[in-house]
């Protein structure tokens, strides 16, 4: 019975229908062509730069208020990809100079020199080696007017610590803001508490940073926060997902299109079909069988246009990006389309005209065609 | 003759018409609306209207990574007519994880452009190295409080630090979607020396500057640098660490109104006004094929009572004109229903923080000039559709 199908396909209907889906889809595939082409340049953009080979260990939401085991530092130290480690402790302190008090951060490392080296630091004065000895950053420097060989008081939750400012240092980065002391001075600032806020983890050269922050985060505990340095593909790829979230809000309404349209077709299909169904309702055709017919012509026609207007999106953006590519030649836009997306598309427009006919083809294989006016 | 007292249009057929109608004005007016607002978004970053000049590195491919010495901040203040300048650094990062931007500002002179309306705290101080203010929008996407310490990450260089959230601002503009902190917090997460900015913005008063004289003084400061005479004046220090002349060429270096200047970013790429009201115009015509049909639809389902009326002497002109006019008070409710949906579907979505562009939430204005197409199209389709029918 469903070779039925045929009566219905030779219809004029079925050739507008297509073209009238058809177009539909084709926005759908156009746009999502472009907006892969969006996501592929940012991508290509991410990889233009190389990451950073320093991974950053640390728990809570900030680094002042993190406290690590440092018994981390031990979990860590024997990977074979790692080049080197540096536990460090940061605080928020209030520091009391010649100057008056001010609030900075305070951070402790094993070896002053060397993280400062690894910073190519220009430093003016020498480094803290002793437990009395800090250096300061130039900004923090200038902003509160330390001077080399300036004592000051350091006090964090009731704990004092007096230093002697030994050196003032330029790295160009955040350490200008800071005091760096040794991080046993900031243990004993802390009123002896061992815990560390965070340890910079650095790669050695070639080594994947993928794998390693999965090796890392997997060796130790839930809670602990291990994260790159240099978040480039992560900030590219939460961008993207703001893009194709767009998209497929978009997209919502365009299916909502095809539905009311499939519910046309199909309303429009039932109209100039009465014939041929009073005629095969006439021949035996259960309510089903008239059903299902109506469902096979509307996915029929829907797979077609939905094939139809993939091929036409695509070759409707190709065409106008090459347009637009001669009128501006920094335009240069080449749409993609993945298989999969093609597929979806398919399958969604498919699910749309479905769910867009069944109230019109319920209500067809319902109807008394022998009390219609034919 | 008249057929207007006779009602042989069935509402409930009349319906998939009008919500076909709806549908399509919607699809426009979403695309017309998102795509304009996030233009002119984009337009209005740096400021508005014709006396915000920036001055910029012309070799830059976007607006956040050009480089521009600081210290012309100085040379351009010097000038007379112009109000206030505001040396920054734009740049992309990640705070708490989340993409955001950031902006490195010296608060004094940013103020002077941008007045925020500060909601909660205060502005961070000359001596609050690692403070920020955060928009009242990124606010509360990331649930930052005042008095929090965020963790910041770099995106273009390898920088992490935490700043003190000194403030929660307001400024209903796209800084409402950042986080604002001092100059040398940006240079660091771009990774540009102290003497370096993304941008110079300035405030002029056009009746006594010029972009092109502000050009010409930033050029004398080019040739100037090479004279051993030029280091006589000193600046003053709104930065902790003071500026330097620096070498530069002055061919690099643009000044354009900052509205002009964010357009002709867009415009490198094809995007304008008018390029984005066309593709919403060719989606709107694409998908109103539909309508088309679905014209063709309702004629099919009152062929009956068509034919009763041409048996009783009805022309087929006068049948489409009375259709034309049943129809039009539907097309026109239904495209009307259509934007006001929009407005509320976006507003909801918006309002969710759902619908963001590099991180911006996009805000869009009700354009006249799209409302009207979306009327005047609807109107004009369904008039063609019934017109082309055959009776």
């Amino acid at each position: 019975m469903l070779h039925s199908i045929r009566l219905f396909l030779r219809k004029d209907i079925t050739a507008n229908s297509i073209i009238v889906l058809a177009l539909l889809v084709a926005i759908l595939a156009s746009a999502t062509s472009i907006v892969n082409f969006l996501v592929f340049q940012a991508d290509a953009i991410g990889n233009l730069v190389n990451p950073s080979e320093t991974i950053i260990v640390s728990c809570g939401s900030s680094l002042t208020e993190s406290n690590l085991s440092p018994k981390i530092v031990g979990e860590l130290e024997n990977l074979s990809y790692v080049r080197a480690l540096v536990p460090q402790k940061l605080v928020w302190a209030n520091i009391t100079g010649e100057s008056g008090s001010f609030h900075a951060i305070v951070r402790g490392v094993q070896d002053v020199e060397g993280y400062l080296c690894s910073y190519r630091a220009y430093l003016n004065g020498s480094i803290a080696k002793g437990s009395f000895e800090a250096c300061a950053g130039e900004l923090a420097a200038k902003a509160f007017n330390l001077k080399v060989g300036e004592g000051l008081d350091i006090m964090y939750l009731g704990h004092l610590v007096r230093v002697r400012v030994v050196g003032v240092f330029r790295t160009g980065c955040e350490l200008d803001s800071e005091l760096i002391l040794p991080i046993e001075v900031v243990k004993e600032l802390t009123g002896g508490d061992e815990t560390i806020s965070m340890v910079e983890v650095h790669l050695k050269h070639g080594v994947s940073l993928r794998d390693a922050l999965n090796d890392i985060s997997r060796r130790l505990p839930s809670g602990v926060n291990v994260f790159q340095a240099q978040q480039l593909k992560a900030f590219i790829q939460q961008v993207n997902l703001q893009t194709v979230n767009f998209l497929n809000v978009w997209s919502t309404m365009i299916y909502f299109v095809v539905a009311v349209a499939s519910y046309l077709i199909s309303t429009r299909l039932v109209e100039e079909s009465c014939y041929e169904l009073a005629l095969l309702k006439a021949l035996g055709a259960e309510n089903k069988i008239i059903l299902s017919l109506i469902l096979s012509y509307t996915c029929t026609v829907s797979t077609s246009a939905s094939i139809l207007g993939v091929s036409l999106g695509l070759a409707g953006a190709q065409a106008a990006s090459t347009a637009l590519s001669w009128t501006n030649v920094l335009a240069q836009i080449t749409p993609k389309l993945d298989p999969m997306q093609a597929l979806q598309i398919i399958c969604l427009t498919l699910a749309s005209s479905v769910f867009g006919c069944i109230y019109p083809a319920y209500k067809a294989s319902r109807t008394r065609y022998e009390e219609k006016i034919l | 003759m008249s057929l207007l007292p006779f009602k042989y249009l069935r509402l409930r057929r009349v319906l998939a018409l009008a919500l076909l109608v709806a549908l399509s004005s919607m699809l426009f007016s979403t695309t017309a609306f998102t795509l304009v607002g996030y233009y002119r978004g984009f337009n209005i970053y740096l400021g508005e209207g014709e006396d915000i000049v920036a001055v910029y590195d012309r070799g830059s491919r976007t607006p956040f990574t050009g480089i521009v010495p600081a210290y012309l901040t100085e040379a351009v203040s010097r000038l007379d007519g112009v109000v206030a300048v505001s040396p920054e650094v734009i740049i992309p990062c990640a705070v708490r994880g989340q993409p955001a931007f950031l902006r490195g500002i010296v608060p004094d002179n940013f103020l002077k452009l941008n007045p925020l309306t500060i909601l909660d705290g205060r502005m961070f101080g000359e001596q609050d190295l690692n403070s920020a203010i955060v928009g009242v929008r990124l606010a509360k996407k990331l649930n930052i409080k005042l008095g929090d310490k965020v963790l910041v990450t770099g995106v273009l260089v390898n920088a992490w630090l935490e700043l003190k959230v000194e403030g929660i601002f307001y400024s209903n503009s796209p800084a409402d979607d950042e986080i604002v902190a001092p100059l040398h917090v940006g240079q660091w997460l771009r990774g540009l020396d102290y003497n370096q900015v993304t941008l110079i913005r300035a405030k002029v008063d056009r009746r006594l500057v010029s972009k092109t004289s502000i050009y010409e003084a930033i050029a004398r400061e080019a040739l100037e640098q090479t004279q051993p005479s030029g280091g006589g004046r000193k600046p003053s220090q709104p930065t902790i660490v003071p500026w330097t002349r620096i070498s530069f060429h002055a061919e690099d270096i643009g000044v354009e109104e900052a509205q002009r200047f964010m357009e002709g970013y867009m415009e490198r790429y094809g995007v304008t006004r008018e390029s984005i009201i066309t593709l919403s115009t060719i989606i709107f015509l694409l998908s109103s094929t539909t309508i088309a049909f679905s014209t063709r639809t309702l004629i099919v389902q009152h062929e009956r009572e068509l034919e009763v009326l041409r048996s009783i002497g009805s022309s087929k002109k006068l049948l489409k004109k009375d259709m034309i006019i049943k129809l039009l008070p539907i097309t026109l409710a239904s495209s009307i229903a259509g934007i006001a949906a929009t407005i509320v579907f976006l507003n909801t979505i918006i309002g969710q923080g759902y619908l963001q562009i590099l991180s911006h939430t996009l805000t869009f204005q009700p354009d006249p000039t799209v409302i009207a197409l979306t009327i005047i199209l609807s109107i004009a389709l369904v008039t063609a559709s019934v017109l082309k029918q055959k009776l």
